[in-house]
């Protein structure tokens, strides 16, 4: 017994000795290359050597801001910051935070050729000054994304303060148009709790502005009796020509809440031509929460069928097929035949070519019954067809009916 | 007693078992894995765990504190200095608290933007204290969400333990892919020299190989020297891959010498990739400095034909009409350009989806004006036969008139 014992376990041996020499020869050696790696570089903690370089040393308060800089670069410029890591961004804003407001402001000036490292500094400036942030945006930078961006971060902070600095600003020429957007804007977020709070503005602001203004409170008040009153009184004393405006704004309000009875309503205000057109239209975007079927279904069950469509409108479709393509196919392809699906078909054509859907564009086309708008239809598919892929386009053609292939003939 | 097998088979067994294991120590663990494991460990360059547990001794109501962050509307303020003060109180949590946190920020609900950065924080966190535990949470019941909210907890996992966050990849393929493990993992290579960035992501495979080609590519445009040392490389690589590599440094190159990197673009083989690493080496030098394009395009009219440089023109003086108009002139308003740019704008006209900022609006219709009144003077029967095909709304902007503040 104790020899067979001892056999086994000098097979075993034998075994594991010899499944170690093979493995050990069919190990793959991998070369210097890719076993060597580089040490990583431990850096300075500047956080935690505050004190270093003071503001009654110059000199070394340079050295101190130059470090804090560097650093700062650094981690700015690296996979953490890029990958979003929060404790890296944490140490980008405690480094920003040691710099004073002027060297902040001295940084930024001198990082114009970055956009993105820029468009960080600004962030932290406008928080601390922002009338100066918001100068330089404007004026050295230039640049509508930055302006638009320090802007809107400035306002999120302090809005009462970005508010003021809007009262007395002379914007440049090409940002003029900004000003009204960013007003307006900043107090709908302010109207949210406080409905009273955009009133103190109005001396500040010029008859569109007030006119813009009136309308989008007059969609936030929907169908509050109090908040309407107070528009329709602000709209009176303030900007008569906006009483069909506000009135519009109630009547979405309405559609929002209850279609069916607004319907109604739409009848029993007894309009014609572009006044109804308008209140139609109104009753489309009261719509907008619904899907898409549903609202357009609805809007073509209280048009005069009779009418074109009206531009309005046209704003909404090209949105729907910007903002949500696929659910606007999906309605697309089930409408039903009528004059409304042959225009929306013939208004479709560019939008589904200038994102490639050319086969989708060329069988909504060869459901156009109306002759005209299928013509255009044709000839602008051909064109955008023909400046993407001109052999498909070719394709396309010579499987066209003659009567179509004649359309297109030059 | 009788044994329970008799003992040659048993001693076989063993000496089997014995010799597998005995092999597979010898062998040694996979390279990817031995290499990683390799890999010395990322000390922490920042403070990270400063304050952190000073923190622990406080008692807090976490329910309150997540009510709190939940309404500090995280996901509306895009900027470090509106967000991160949600992440001064997610980073002292512990990991009871995270996962506490997590339930109570309603993960399980469909999170909005707000919910997306709590998440996200909460998430990187939990990799911090125990990545892989947070990684297999992610491939859970979370998944959908993951990469939206993922990322970081990846990058965590993969910079703080790379063999780790490997054997995880290996076995959650589809989800690494959407929390772009390979260009992570990459990112986590590039403190190495060219040539071991190249060897150590071979060993990991070809999606890394391509990643850091790539990669490499964009780090290695910055002299003659290095982009030689860089097209050597490239050499070696997979068709593919080379095309793709050779065709991202160009673009880099482009940023900061494009007139060099566009006349080198002969180097690319692949002429679909040829013309998208040329677009994108112009389009960034027309964002840059639309002039100097202008006069590289004027003094080399071989680089391009009239309707790219109109293309171009159309931009600027959608952007900035006085210079672009300015540049126009002082060329002296040539009129075959002048017809390519009422072609080129005739043709945004008709197949914007998006409609341009009125102001912007406004400048290219300007411009069309403009350039139709250059085109009229030089060829009147020309330009009257393409008005007369021209589609209903461009007509109408022509037919506006002459603005005075248009050269």
């Amino acid at each position: 017994m104790k020899k067979s014992i001892l056999i086994a376990s000098t097979v075993i041996a034998a075994a594991g000795l010899f499944g170690y020499i093979a493995g050990r020869i069919s190990r793959v050696s991998l070369p210097p290359a890719v076993m060597h790696w580089q040490m990583p570089e431990a850096s300075d903690d500047l956080l935690s050597s505050a004190g270093n370089g003071t503001l009654s040393d110059p000199a070394a308060r340079h050295v101190r801001v130059k470090k804090l800089k560097e650093r700062f670069h650094t981690l700015w410029s690296s996979a953490e910051y890029r990958h979003g890591d929060w404790e890296t961004r944490r140490e980008c804003q405690l480094l920003l935070a040691e710099l004073g407001t002027d060297e902040l402001a001295e940084y930024c000036r001198a990082s114009a050729d970055d956009r993105r490292l820029r468009s960080r500094l600004l962030d932290e400036w406008v928080q601390r000054d922002g009338p100066a942030a918001m100068e330089t945006a404007l004026h050295l930078f230039s640049d509508r994304t930055d302006v638009h961006r320090t802007m809107w971060a400035w306002s999120l902070q302090k809005p009462e303060a970005s508010l003021d600095w809007l009262r007395e600003v002379q914007m440049p020429a090409h940002f003029a148009d900004s000003k009204p957007h960013f007003r307006v804007n900043l107090l709908m977020d302010l109207a949210t709790k406080d409905f009273s709070r955009p009133e103190k503005e109005l001396p500040y602001m010029q008859s569109t502005e007030k006119e813009w203004l009136f309308k989008r409170l007059a969609q936030l008040a929907g169908t509050d009796p109090e908040k309407t009153a107070r528009v329709k009184e602000l709209s009176a004393q303030y900007s008569p020509a906006s009483a069909a405006e506000i009135a519009k704004a109630g009547f979405r309000a309405m559609v929002a809440q209850d279609p069916e009875a607004a319907a109604k309503h739409l009848e029993s205000m007894d309009l014609t031509g572009s006044a109804r057109t308008e209140m139609e239209t109104a009753y489309l975007e009261g719509m907008s929460n619904r899907g898409l079927t549903e609202a357009y279904q609805a809007w073509i069950s209280v048009r005069d069928s009779s009418a074109p469509i009206p531009e309005s409108v046209w704003r909404q479709v090209d949105s729907a097929f910007i903002f949500q393509p696929d659910k606007t196919k999906e309605w697309l392809d089930a409408f039903q035949p009528g004059p409304e699906r042959d225009a929306i078909y013939a208004r479709s054509i560019q939008h589904l070519a200038v994102r490639g859907n050319h086969d989708h564009a060329a069988a909504y086309i060869s459901m156009i019954e109306d002759s005209t708008l299928r013509g255009a239809a044709l000839k602008t598919l051909q064109r955008l067809w023909n400046e993407s892929n001109a052999e498909a386009a070719k394709s396309w053609q010579s499987k066209l009916s003659a009567a179509d292939r004649q359309v297109l003939q030059p | 007693m009788r044994a329970f097998l008799p003992l040659p088979l048993l001693a076989g067994m063993l000496a089997l078992a014995t010799g597998w294991g005995c092999y597979l120590w010898g062998k040694g663990p996979p390279p990817a894995a031995g290499m990683l494991k390799a890999k010395p460990e990322v000390r922490s360059k920042t403070p990270r765990d400063l304050a952190r547990s000073a923190s622990k001794e406080k008692s807090r109501n976490l329910e309150t504190e997540i009510r709190r962050l939940m309404e500090m509307k995280l996901g509306s303020g895009l900027t470090d200095a509106l967000q991160l003060p949600g992440w001064e109180l997610v980073r002292t949590l512990t990991l009871d608290e995270v996962q506490q946190a997590l339930r109570l920020a309603g993960l399980e609900k469909e999170p909005g933007d707000d919910a997306h950065v709590i998440a996200s924080m909460l998430y990187s966190r939990w990799a911090e204290l125990d990545p892989l535990a947070a990684m297999n949470s992610l491939a859970g019941p979370a998944r959908k969400e993951s990469p939206g909210i993922g990322g970081n907890a990846m990058w965590i996992f993969v910079r703080s333990d790379p063999a780790a966050a490997y054997r995880w990849y290996q076995e959650n393929p589809e989800l690494a892919r959407d929390l772009h493990f390979a260009g992570k993992m990459v990112d986590t290579l590039m403190s190495e020299p060219p040539d071991s960035v190249i060897a150590k992501a071979t060993v990991l495979g070809d999606e890394f190989r391509n990643e850091a080609a790539r990669a490499i590519a964009a780090r290695m445009a910055n002299s003659e020297e290095s982009r030689a040392t860089f097209l050597a490389f490239a050499a070696t690589l997979p068709e593919k891959d080379r095309i793709d590599a050779i065709s991202r440094m160009t673009v880099e190159w482009g940023r900061q010498e494009p007139d060099a990197a566009l006349q080198a673009l002969d180097s690319i083989s692949d002429s679909r990739l040829r013309a998208d690493t040329r677009g994108k080496v112009v389009l960034g030098w027309s964002q840059r400095d639309p002039a100097g394009l202008q006069e590289w395009l004027h003094e080399h009219p071989q680089a391009a034909d009239k309707a790219e440089q109109a293309e171009l023109w159309r931009r600027w003086v959608t952007e900035r009409p006085e210079d672009a108009g300015r540049w126009l002139a002082s060329h002296g308003n040539p009129p075959e350009l002048a017809a390519a740019i009422v072609r080129r704008i005739e043709s945004d006209i008709q197949g914007r989806p998006i409609p341009l900022h009125p102001s912007q609006a406004a400048n290219q219709e300007a411009a069309i004006r403009a350039n139709f009144r250059t085109w009229s003077a030089a060829a009147p029967e020309e330009a009257k036969r393409w008005l007369n095909a021209a589609d209903e709304k461009t007509r109408a902007v022509i037919s506006q008139g002459p603005t005075p503040k248009q050269q």
